[in-house]
């Protein structure tokens, strides 16, 4: 080998330097065989609708759109990710720094497991009203189920049922245990986190690269159009949806998702507009690489301080939506968001009480409204703390987006 | 053909720019119609042999950066041709472009901005070659490694990231990010501009260094004439656009022959606290881009605007004069004239201000001048520069100067040529 | 109109008038995350009325924290840890920050590098500074406002009575620097404190600038000019300092300086200006010592006793050209680094000159002041 002369910058042989673009990559494997997959269990499921995907588990339209947003998250979030963390390494010091940052990753990835591997070791439990309104363990409720499984005790007409470990945490109208309900809530939480990752997100970010890179006329258009989008009120669009075609999480995704990616594309765009003219970017562009490089390799890593927080509060965002829209009631009845689960509380039918919303029965059965609560409440932290902490760990400097 | 050749070359030059212009457009409303143009660079042209180093000089407004992304293909001309190695450079087909983009280097202006946060320096430097297909990954490390070394950096600094080094270091880095593929040509954007007095002389050093080993051509922009002076073969100064002069870099600056080029050395400051003479622009505003001066672009601040035949005073009422239009015409009315009131101001101060002569022997003149003093009295500018424009003419403001080759170079001035009954500048 | 090139007129008596600005062994530090940073490690100079004192210096020499000091506008997380700053009797270390702010714009004032960050980008130019007047005079808005036109054409804005209600960013560089200085100039400071006030701006533009400065200092306003470029320094100093590493190492009057820069950074600094000098090739990094004389790890002249102690003690043999170095000690030899001297200054640098005379020879050469250093000849 001779070593000297090889490492020598003059010594290259341009002449038989093969311009190998990788077309083969990681991303694109993945996200081959795994659509490939999907639409292949879709198509026999849609042919013979004999399918149970895992266990007990009949795909729906949404399950579908699901999987699909999930190849697509796999090849190109996780291995980027798992390739940045190969190279970068986890910065243990780091992490024992932010115990905040580590709770709320750590959480939301709980929710995500439980979320996706729910039907697969759960099934749907069968309606048993008798149970309704169960307390949790330890604590007792005056509203007393036709058949109280724990300990009844107290006065006639003033009974009072206690908690039992058949129901650990409680159950609701419908006499479904609330745990079920919470890890239904977090399957919800997780497809739209998914979804919107999948598909809302990379089409702000396409249009607002395209605006920002292409400027005049088009830029104009894209623009244009934004404003235009974000005026429109999402909600009742969602509305007139429902009207249509009933609750759907789809639907939801699809009337929000369409009218919010704007704000990202706008941020998007004023990044790109930002970014081209700085050196690295005019120097990689003197190189003669592609738009795509130069904004896959330059302009968007180094946007990563704005952009990070901003899609991390979309995908809260979007959370909160479900749960506001399901609170109102206009929820598929079958699905058990943690908005569904809490609004049920406060509207719930309870037998023998007067049906007085502002008073008792959303109190005497609190425990229905507060654990989702306390679950969408930490999904909505933890996001924004992982958000920060995320757009942290990419930042090589350690300090806020210094430019 | 412009451009001289340094000696013994023979063949065709490595760079070959003629007629270079490019205009952005300025457009207004929805459809973008074009209401305007600014001309960045109006007609350049200029060779740059191997391995010379060719300076191009000028003030903001004058296009040199503009000429540098042309350069580099990351602007396209709007008229002109570009020649590298012999082929245009426009037009070029993937594998040419590919061809082009290795043989030509960049270093641009900024070392703090020049590189991306988010990569390693030994990423950065290494971008080309990946940019350019070469793959073996533990090659090009060794590669980055040893050059790292020569350019006066640790092996060991290919780890750590931009934001840990120092501007001169930065620019070390990037001298080696645009050798590293071997280029032909170096188009370095005020490399130095950002560094201290010492770095800046290493860097050049450095630089200088590697191209004479190399033998790579340099087309290095500056506004700053002790780099150029230290740096540049021959040395390019340009103006609104246009280049008005070219020669070997101690000719120029020692026995400069445009008007703009003498302008431009009288305003540093001489390093030896004695004193020289020095000439002043007529105007201190350097014109719009979008709306150049007609025929020579700098006649609205030439010291050495040349009067029409019939104009018989003597020179320094002559440059008087001239100086009274041109700064009213521009706009640049002197502090010492402004006044809040209304009342007039007194013909005196004005007359003392522009240091106009008492009496001209020319009537017509005598009168124009006395006419615009009054009229600028009385606060109407229009009306004053109406009457001195009509009588001060000046064949610098109707005719483009050509080029023409003199003492080796090129300069663009009327003073030089043959038809005009005016010597050059200076004598 | 002042002329950039026309001789100067020296305001500075120089006789023993009262400095107007006095700074002894001045020491800030700077706190890092590697530790403090002394960043002024023993300063000390004057200003008297109407002088310019120009502070020249490289980044990191310390030269804009020097006169961010003396103006007690420091980061946060600088702090003033030892000297003496005074300004005509009062001393500025003392002052608590009520008094400081009611004398920072009105007794001196400061003009900073970059217009684009010292201009507020929210307010017409002429309310800036009509409002620095109406902060330290009590004038009524009317009469502030004609001061305020009075200012900007003072400093040579064109058609200021038009431009009065502009926005800072509807100038040009030039321009902002200019409106910079208006503001500074409002509560008609003795001093005018300026960092770097002409980079960033284009040769004919900055020599506008020189004379606009000029201009000011014949009028009598003491100058503080913090610089990294000798060119400034020779168009504007009466007397100069040299930084490096936080400390001076040589001063004196600036013809003295340039005909001879006795300290080898000086000469260093002269010699990177010279295209043709041969220079000791640097490399890029070199730690610099707490002590002693900072240079010597980059000094070709460095001796085992530029180590350790404080800097060598300034040595001018009876001149106002002091120099801080071991070799101009009384028994120290110093014909190694006068020979230095003679080939660093840039009168006998290969200028080339238009006018005619000569390179070398003649003027630069010069006769030598009183207390010459000793050279053999």
């Amino acid at each position: 080998m001779s070593d000297d002369v090889e490492h020598r910058f003059e010594n290259i042989d341009w002449e038989h330097v093969s311009d190998s673009r990788r077309v083969v990559t990681t991303e694109r494997v993945v996200f081959v065989c795994g659509m490939a997959l999907v639409l292949a269990l879709a198509l026999y499921d849609y042919r013979s609708d004999d399918l149970f995907l895992v266990a007990r588990w009949r795909p729906t339209f949404t399950d579908w759109v699901f999987l699909s947003a999930l190849v697509v998250v796999m090849a190109y979030a996780v291995v980027p990710l798992l390739r940045w963390v190969r190279r970068h390494g986890v910065r243990r010091s780091t992490l024992r720094e932010r115990p905040a940052v580590l709770a709320a990753g750590t959480f939301l990835a709980l929710v995500g497991t439980v979320g996706l591997l729910s039907p697969v070791v759960m099934s749907t439990p069968p309606l048993r009203f008798e149970h309704a309104f169960h307390p949790p363990v330890g604590f007792s409720s005056s509203v007393v189920p036709t058949d109280c499984l724990g300990r009844e005790t107290g006065e006639p007409f003033e009974r009072v049922c206690h908690g039992t470990w058949e129901y650990p945490l409680g159950t609701n109208e419908r006499g479904h245990p609330m745990g079920y309900l919470l890890v239904e809530g977090a399957r919800v939480t997780l497809y739209i986190a998914v979804i919107s990752l999948a598909f809302i997100i990379p089409f702000a970010g396409a249009v607002g690269v395209v605006a920002g890179y292409r400027g005049g006329r088009i830029d104009d258009l894209l623009s244009a159009y934004i404003d235009v989008q974000l005026s429109i009120p999402a909600i009742i669009v969602y509305f007139v949806g429902y009207m249509y075609w009933g609750p759907s999480i789809l639907l939801l995704l699809a009337a929000f998702g369409l009218l919010s990616w704007g704000g990202l594309a706008r941020l998007i765009r004023s990044e790109v507009i930002q970014r081209r003219s700085d050196g690295y970017v005019l120097f990689a562009r003197s190189l003669g690489a592609s738009e795509r490089y130069v904004t896959a390799k330059h302009v968007l890593p180094n946007s990563t301080n704005t952009l990070v927080p901003s899609l991390f509060q979309l995908l809260a965002l979007f959370v909160l939506l479900e749960a506001a829209v399901a609170f109102l009631g206009f929820h598929h009845l079958e699905t058990y968001s943690w908005g569904a689960t809490i609004s049920e509380s406060v509207n719930a039918a309870v037998e023998g009480q007067l049906h007085d919303r502002a008073d008792d029965p959303a109190y005497r059965i609190w425990w229905v409204s507060t654990l989702p609560a306390v679950a969408l409440t930490a999904t909505i932290v933890s996001l924004k703390i992982l958000g920060d902490g995320v757009r942290d760990a990419l930042d090589p400097r350690g300090e806020r987006g210094e430019t | 053909m412009t451009g001289e050749r340094s000696s013994g070359d023979s063949g065709t030059p490595l760079l070959s720019v003629r007629d270079l212009a490019v205009h952005y457009p300025i457009t207004k409303g929805w459809l973008r119609r074009e209401v305007g143009r600014v001309r960045a660079v109006d007609g350049l042209s200029f060779d740059v042999d191997r391995g010379e180093a060719l300076g191009l000089v000028g003030e903001s407004g004058s296009g040199k950066t503009t000429v540098a992304h042309t350069l580099c293909r990351l602007e396209e001309p709007t008229d002109g041709e570009i020649r590298f190695r012999g082929q245009p450079i426009a037009d070029q087909s993937t594998a040419e472009r590919r061809s082009f983009t290795r043989r030509v280097g960049l270093v641009v202006q900024d070392p703090h901005e020049a590189f991306n946060p988010r990569m390693t320096v030994g990423e950065a430097v290494a971008e080309p070659l990946v940019v350019h297909g070469f793959d073996d990954q533990g090659r090009r490390e060794a590669i980055v490694a040893d050059l790292f070394e020569r350019v006066g950096l640790s092996t060991t600094d290919t780890d750590r990231f931009p934001h840990e080094f120092s501007g001169g270091e930065l620019q070390r880095i990037a001298i080696a990010r645009a050798l590293i593929t071997n280029p032909d040509l170096i188009v370095a954007d005020e490399p130095t501009s950002a560094l201290d007095a010492r770095v800046r002389a290493d860097i050049l050093d450095l630089l200088d260094g590697i191209r004479r080993e190399h033998d790579i051509a340099v087309v290095f922009i500056s506004h700053d004439l002790d780099v150029v002076r230290r740096f540049c073969d021959r040395v390019a100064v340009m103006y609104l656009g246009e280049i008005v002069e070219t020669g070997r870099t101690e000719r120029v600056l020692s026995e400069p022959k445009h008007p703009y080029t003498r302008v431009l050395l009288s305003a540093v400051p001489a390093l030896d606290p004695r004193e020289r003479t020095h000439e002043r622009p007529l105007t201190d505003v350097i014109p719009d881009p979008a709306d150049p001066p007609s025929g020579c672009r700098f006649h609205t601040r030439c010291p050495a605007v040349i009067p029409d035949p019939d104009v018989t005073i003597s020179p320094e009422a002559w440059r008087s004069l001239v100086r009274f239009r041109f700064t009213v015409e521009v706009g640049e009315i002197p502090p010492e004239l402004a006044v809040d009131s209304d009342e007039p101001i007194a013909h005196d101060l004005v007359r003392r201000t522009f240091d106009l002569p008492e009496r001209l022997e020319d009537e017509t003149l005598q009168a124009a001048v006395d006419g615009a003093v009054a009229a600028l009295a009385a606060g109407d500018e229009r009306e004053a520069v109406e009457r001195l424009k009509a009588v001060l003419t000046t064949p610098c403001e109707r005719r483009e100067p050509a080029v023409e080759t003199v003492d080796g170079g090129t300069v663009r001035c009327l003073r030089y040529e043959s038809d005009i009954d005016a010597s050059p500048p200076g004598r | 109109m002042t002329d950039s090139h026309a001789p100067r007129r020296r305001n500075a008596r120089e006789d023993d008038s009262t400095p107007l600005l006095s700074v002894t062994d001045l020491r800030t530090v700077i706190r890092t995350a590697e530790g403090p940073l002394h960043a002024v490690d023993g300063v000390s100079f004057s200003v008297r009325p109407g002088e310019t004192v120009c502070i020249v210096g490289e980044s990191g020499s310390g030269k804009s924290i020097t006169c961010r000091s003396v103006t007690r506008l420091l980061p946060s997380a600088a702090e003033i840890v030892g000297g003496e700053l005074t300004l005509g009797e009062r001393s500025l270390r003392a002052l608590p920050p009520e008094e400081l702010e009611s004398i920072r714009g009105d007794r001196i004032a400061h003009v900073f590098q970059n217009p684009q960050r010292s201009l507020d980008p929210v307010y017409p130019v002429g309310e800036q500074i009509t409002e620095t007047i109406r902060i330290h005079t009590a004038t009524p808005s009317e009469e502030a406002r004609r001061r305020a036109l009075t200012l900007l054409r003072r400093v040579g804005i064109p058609r200021a009575h038009e431009r009065i209600d502009d926005y800072p960013h509807e100038f040009s560089g030039g321009m902002q620097q200019r409106v910079a200085v208006a503001i500074a100039l409002a509560g008609e400071p003795e001093i005018l404190v300026a960092d770097e006030p002409t980079t960033a701006v284009d040769a004919t533009v900055q020599a506008r600038l020189i004379e606009l400065f000029r201009s000011l200092t014949d009028e009598g306003t003491a100058l503080l000019l913090v610089t990294h470029d000798l060119r400034i320094v020779s168009a504007l100093a009466d007397r100069v300092l040299v930084m490096y590493a936080g400390t001076v190492v040589e001063r004196g009057p600036v013809e003295r300086v340039f005909d001879r820069p006795l300290h080898p950074y000086t000469q260093a600094l002269f010699r990177s200006y010279d295209a043709t000098a041969d220079r000791e090739s640097a490399p890029p990094r070199r730690t610099i010592p707490a002590d002693g004389c900072r240079f010597r790890p980059a000094c070709p002249h460095a001796v085992e006793r530029c180590a350790g102690g404080d800097q060598p003690t300034f040595q001018g043999h009876g001149t106002d050209h002091e120099v801080s170095c071991v070799h101009f000690e009384p028994d120290a030899d110093a014909t190694a680094v006068l020979a230095d001297a003679r080939r660093s200054s840039p009168g006998r640098a290969m200028e080339p000159r238009r006018d005619g005379e000569g390179t070398q020879d003649e003027g630069s050469e010069g006769p030598e002041g009183p207390g010459a250093m000793g050279e053999p000849e």
